[in-house]
């Protein structure tokens, strides 16, 4: 518990390791003004971005699975890797989030979630239900704010599994699944996940 | 459309929350942002807040300037919607962003700007209210023209980036006062610090008007091993100077001689090792006069010294001031 308010508290910051930091230099290249006291800057070497990004997905949809429909909310947690040609400069984008949201441009990464509360309306008793949904686990390709994922779903409550994929832009998500001997369903909805980044230069 | 119609079209921009909205975008953009008088996170939001009010006004009032509208709220929804999508590709996508930056100038790639997007409702309330209560008719031709033109440019003429200075980068230092070396001082600094080694400048000023011909020979000595400096490059200021007109370092040494030594090693392997510390070992054998120490009577005969120094050097951050790259 203590860790998961920790890493609460650690979304949309970003962290500075110091593994490879040195610039691109040549070093036999004399310096182009060689009387200059001053040091010259090195090329930069870009950066690794190692990205934790967690939250909550709210939507609805519908399918063959729930007949009626359904409203549910999601827990994921995203680790994807990407790099950057440049090196971002915190003292150029100050950000309202505390030491500021750092995103790789292109990343690979994999996302673990789970439909945990599934509000559905069942017709004949004309009562609304509340179930956990499936369980996930998806490769997902990224480029900056929107990406999509494909991977495999569990049913817990059914012991049903299939495959779904994924795709957002933005705040905006929609997500399809089929869960073998179960049917269908399409998801869309509203994501809140912030990032929690580890950078260091390549 | 007879421009007396069209003007009347722009009227809607006369009004109190237009004017206000486009006053406050100019002032933040043009006297706020940078003065320090507010901290960069409001001055940075608050052009975007005037904007995403103004912009979507500005748009209609544009519009029916070109084309006759209807004033029936599809006009109002549909630039609305064009200035909300446009302002969050411009806040999100890289590509987007490189582009517009490209046309239009700097922006910010900031997502955290989105916080600002319910500024469009205000404008959006707004527009409703004024399709409701159409222009008064009897408004200034004038007036309307100026406040186009004006909002226009406001709204185009986005704030000048401030200068920010680089990233930090680790680099090696050495602490060296200016060292006598008989005929003259010389002077030392790294001048290139990254992965694949480091580069030491030496200056030798001689003493007066009197020749000081000088040898330099180094090597960075770390506690496993020492790495011997190549000397690349010997040049006299005077050399340079034919390029540097005006430089005032050069000016004041216009006499000496500049050697450049590189060190290559694995300095990417050491840093991450925490490899910190060196001594770099300097040698300067000097040829002139003065280079021994003087004779008492008569003109300083021509000799040579040979002096060496161990300097500590240090590998760690560093700031860089604007502009260095």
């Amino acid at each position: 518990m203590k860790r998961a308010v920790l890493l609460a508290g650690l979304a949309g910051c970003h962290f500075h390791r110091d593994v490879n930091a040195p610039g691109v230099i040549d070093p036999l290249a004399p310096p182009k003004n060689l009387a200059s006291p001053d040091r010259e800057y090195p090329d930069d070497p870009g950066e690794h971005r190692l990205m934790l990004t967690s939250g909550v997905l709210g939507g609805g949809g519908g399918g063959t699975i729930s007949s009626g429909g359904y409203v549910e909310l999601t827990g994921e947690v995203t680790l994807s890797y990407g790099q950057s040609a440049a090196t971002h400069n915190d003292k150029a984008s100050p950000l309202f989030i505390p030491r500021s949201a750092v995103i790789p441009p292109r990343s690979y990464g994999v996302t673990v979630g789970w439909s945990a509360l599934r509000f559905s309306r069942d017709p004949l008793m004309d009562v609304v239900e509340v179930d956990p949904g499936a369980l996930y686990l998806e490769a997902q390709r990224s480029w900056a704010f929107a990406g999509f994922g494909a991977g495999w779903a569990y049913d817990p409550k059914t012991g049903s599994t299939g495959p779904q994929v994924h795709g957002f832009f933005l705040v905006y998500f929609a997500r399809a699944r089929v869960l073998f001997g179960e049917g269908w369903e399409i998801t869309g909805g509203l994501q809140l996940k912030i990032p929690t980044t580890w950078v260091w230069r390549r | 459309m007879s421009v007396s119609r069209a003007l009347r079209a722009a009227a809607d921009l006369t009004r109190p929350a237009p004017l206000i909205a486009t006053a406050l975008l100019a002032v933040n953009d043009h006297v706020l942002k940078g003065s320090g008088w507010l901290p960069g996170a409001v001055t940075g939001k608050l052009s975007d807040v005037a904007g995403l009010f103004v912009a979507p006004i500005a748009l209609v009032c544009v519009v029916r300037c070109v084309v006759p509208a209807r004033r029936d709220g599809h006009l109002a929804a549909a630039a609305l919607a064009m200035v909300a999508l446009g302002f969050a590709l411009l806040k999100t996508s890289p590509a987007v962003h490189a582009a517009v930056n490209v046309v239009w100038g700097h922006h910010v790639l900031d997502p955290s700007d989105l916080w600002c997007l319910p500024s469009v409702l205000l404008a959006w309330v707004w527009l409703g209210d004024r399709e409701r209560h159409p222009v008064d008719p009897g408004s200034s031709r004038f007036g309307s023209a100026l406040a186009l033109v004006g909002t226009l440019v406001v709204c185009a003429a986005t704030s000048k980036a401030p200068p920010v200075p680089p990233p930090q980068v680790p680099m090696w230092s050495i602490a060296a006062k200016p060292l006598d070396v008989g005929c003259g001082t010389a002077a030392v600094w790294v001048a290139k610090s990254g992965k694949t080694g480091v580069g030491v400048t030496v200056r030798v000023t001689p003493r007066a008007d009197q020749p000081c011909v000088a040898v330099v020979a180094a090597s960075l000595k770390f506690a496993d091993r020492a790495f011997a400096g190549r000397l690349v490059v010997s040049k006299p200021a005077g050399e340079l100077l034919a390029n540097n007109r005006g430089d005032r370092e050069l000016a004041e040494h216009a006499n000496a001689t500049y050697h450049y030594l590189a060190f290559e090693l694995d300095n990417e392997a050491r840093w991450n090792r925490g490899d910190r510390m060196a001594t770099f070992e300097l040698a300067i054998e000097a040829t002139g006069a003065g280079a021994r120490v003087a004779s008492e009577v008569g003109p300083t005969p021509a000799a040579k010294t040979t002096r060496t120094w161990s300097l500590p050097a240090t590998h760690a951050f560093v700031d860089f001031p604007v502009n260095s790259r």
